[in-house]
């Protein structure tokens, strides 16, 4: 247990410049679709603009842009993150013959930096949600906490599914190929999403589907929460399971 | 090296426990059609340096990716202090550190030392001392907190021995250690290599394709060819074996490879540079007919001469 509690801290020094900036990414995203709404009708009028029907700028608003963009966004995110993080070690220049010439085994390493990387990211998207709250308390009227925090727990598991994918990909195959299945995922993953809205049982095959869940909970409807968060651990642990099969068999 | 009773004399006249440190019996590894290892079989004692020699492609760097598992072999077993490589890895990286052909990672070296050092202890202050005494040992005191991307080859290969070292391992396996390195830092490092081994008991296997360099520190050669071992031994006992007695460096003024290709005896001439020749004759008369033959020649100077040059390509063939 301490080589890997050993090999974890490592990776957290390695990898907390990155988390920041992930973070500091998606704070930016936040504070934009917070401005953005509370001066959208100013700027519409200085433009000589009049629109009617324009969305009441209020909490709900402000958290429906946020986490609405938050499965693009976090997929193109988790494709950067993540599409480099076996290739780098097992490419032409094998840097990672220094992490695995140390007490761990190449099987320890994989599934102790995809877990380390998973959980990371999503601290991070829900402290950005956290931030969201925050922020958007300064202007609007808050919703509960505790309902936007489950709310936000759902949303970000969901987004944390693209990340399991790219790590799977990339544990046998090279940056670019990664890179191309996870686009092909996000393609994939939106046309489900666009069909789950004819089809109700098909949006548990689409995190971006499954991310729409919180509108209901957020009305503290949790009838389907329990099943949203269970069927977004199997989309994560299964990827990372099969991930860890391939480069335990895989020459580095 | 000689064996005495289940002990082993080295040839730096030290009496150790004759155990194996390394053992591989009959390894197999292919990458689709190629067989990069072919039935390789070998042991290396405890407490010697080893000098592992092939071409590019022997299966030098395969060989060391399949002792740390990074590469898993078709057939064969292999086994490090006893334990089998598939099965204890764990224990077995614990007690060998490496010093891989192959780029650093994009940190600072001090980051680098900190990560592999924890492994071996938890206290920071500890851990503080030991990088200290480490970069000091092998002269990176000046450039070990940069990060390794701005550093010259030579630093960063200093970096990679420091890395290797600092959990004071037992075994030390090398992939062409001394690539990048000017020969003051070359000369060190062959310096360092034996005081591990002599003063501190530890054992070291590393490839190389610099014959020279191995002769100076090595107890014995494995010398592998497409994943087989071909020769292994003493330096003199591989030498011994080679068809070198007839062969001749010259260096020479006032005669062409062609004009000496007509002398007796001769029976190859190989031009290294303008002037100096690789002559083999036909037999290994202490003095060759051609050798007084051209120095009766007023015409020709000799600037050197000598007896048993290596032919690489001999070296690398099986018998």
């Amino acid at each position: 247990m301490k080589r890997q509690i050993t090999h974890l801290l490592n990776l957290f020094e390695l990898e907390r410049k990155s988390l920041l900036i992930i973070f500091l990414f998606f704070v930016f995203s936040a504070s934009l679709s917070a401005v953005t709404l509370l001066f959208l009708p100013d700027i519409l009028k200085a433009s000589g603009l009049t629109i009617t029907n324009l969305p009441k700028a209020d909490f709900t608003a402000l958290i429906k842009d946020f986490w609405g963009n938050l499965p693009l966004n976090g997929a193109i995110v988790a494709l950067i993150y993540g599409s480099t993080a076996f290739s780098s070690e097992t490419d032409i220049n094998k840097r990672g013959y220094f992490i695995l010439s140390r007490p761990i085994t190449n099987t320890e390493h994989y599934y102790l930096k995809s877990v380390f990387k998973l959980t990371a990211f999503f601290i991070v998207l829900i402290l950005a949600s956290i931030y969201t709250y925050l922020f958007g308390s300064i202007f609007y009227a808050p919703p509960d906490f505790g309902t936007f925090l489950l709310s936000s727990i759902e949303v970000s598991l969901a987004t944390t599914i693209f990340l399991a994918v790219v790590l799977s990909t990339n544990s046998i195959l090279n940056t670019g190929a990664t890179i191309g299945i996870g686009v092909l995922f996000i393609v994939l993953d939106i046309s489900v999403s666009v069909l789950a809205q004819f089809i109700d049982w098909i949006k548990w095959f689409s995190p971006t589907a499954l991310t729409l869940e919180w509108v209901k909970f957020m009305e503290n409807d949790y009838s389907l929460y329990v099943q949203s968060i269970s069927v977004e651990i199997v989309w994560i642990v299964f990827p990372i399971v099969l991930g860890t099969i391939l480069y335990r068999n895989r020459d580095i | 090296m000689k064996t005495l009773s289940g002990m082993t004399l080295t040839s730096r006249g030290k009496i150790q426990m004759s155990d194996e440190v390394i053992k591989f019996k009959n390894v197999f590894k292919s990458f689709g059609e190629t067989k990069a290892i072919n039935d390789l079989t070998f042991t290396i004692p405890r407490g010697s340096i080893v000098g592992f020699l092939g071409p590019n492609g022997a299966g030098k760097s395969t060989s060391i990716g399949l002792m740390f598992q990074f590469l898993r072999q078709d057939s064969g077993e292999i086994d490090i202090f006893g334990e089998n490589v598939k099965e204890n890895i764990i224990n077995i990286k614990k007690r060998i550190g490496l010093i891989p052909d192959s780029e650093l990672p994009k940190v600072k070296g001090e980051t680098l030392l900190r990560h592999t050092g924890r492994f071996s202890t938890s206290s920071t202050k500890e851990l503080n001392l030991k990088i200290e005494q480490m970069v000091r040992r092998v002269g990176a005191e000046s450039f070990y907190k940069k990060s390794t991307q701005i550093l010259s080859r030579g630093q960063r290969q200093r970096l990679k021995i420091a890395n290797a070292m600092i959990n004071d391992p037992e075994l030390i396996i090398a992939d062409e250690p001394s690539s990048g390195l000017d020969p003051i830092s070359r000369d060190q490092l062959l310096k360092l290599f034996n005081h591990l081994v002599s003063e501190e008991g530890k054992t070291i296997f590393f490839s190389n394709h610099v014959v020279s360099e191995i002769e100076q520190v090595c107890d014995r050669l494995l010398i592998i060819s497409r994943g087989k071992l071909v020769r292994e031994g003493t330096y003199t006992d591989i030498l011994e074996a080679l068809p070198i007695k007839n062969r001749y460096a010259l260096t020479a003024k006032g005669i062409t490879a062609e004009e000496l290709a007509t002398y007796p005896d001769v029976v190859r001439v190989e031009v290294l540079r303008n002037g100096q020749f690789i002559v083999t004759v036909t037999n290994d008369d202490q003095t060759p007919e051609f050798l007084k033959k051209l120095t009766e020649a007023p015409s020709i100077t000799i600037y050197s001469f000598s007896k048993g040059m290596v032919d690489l390509s001999s070296l690398f063939k099986e018998d």
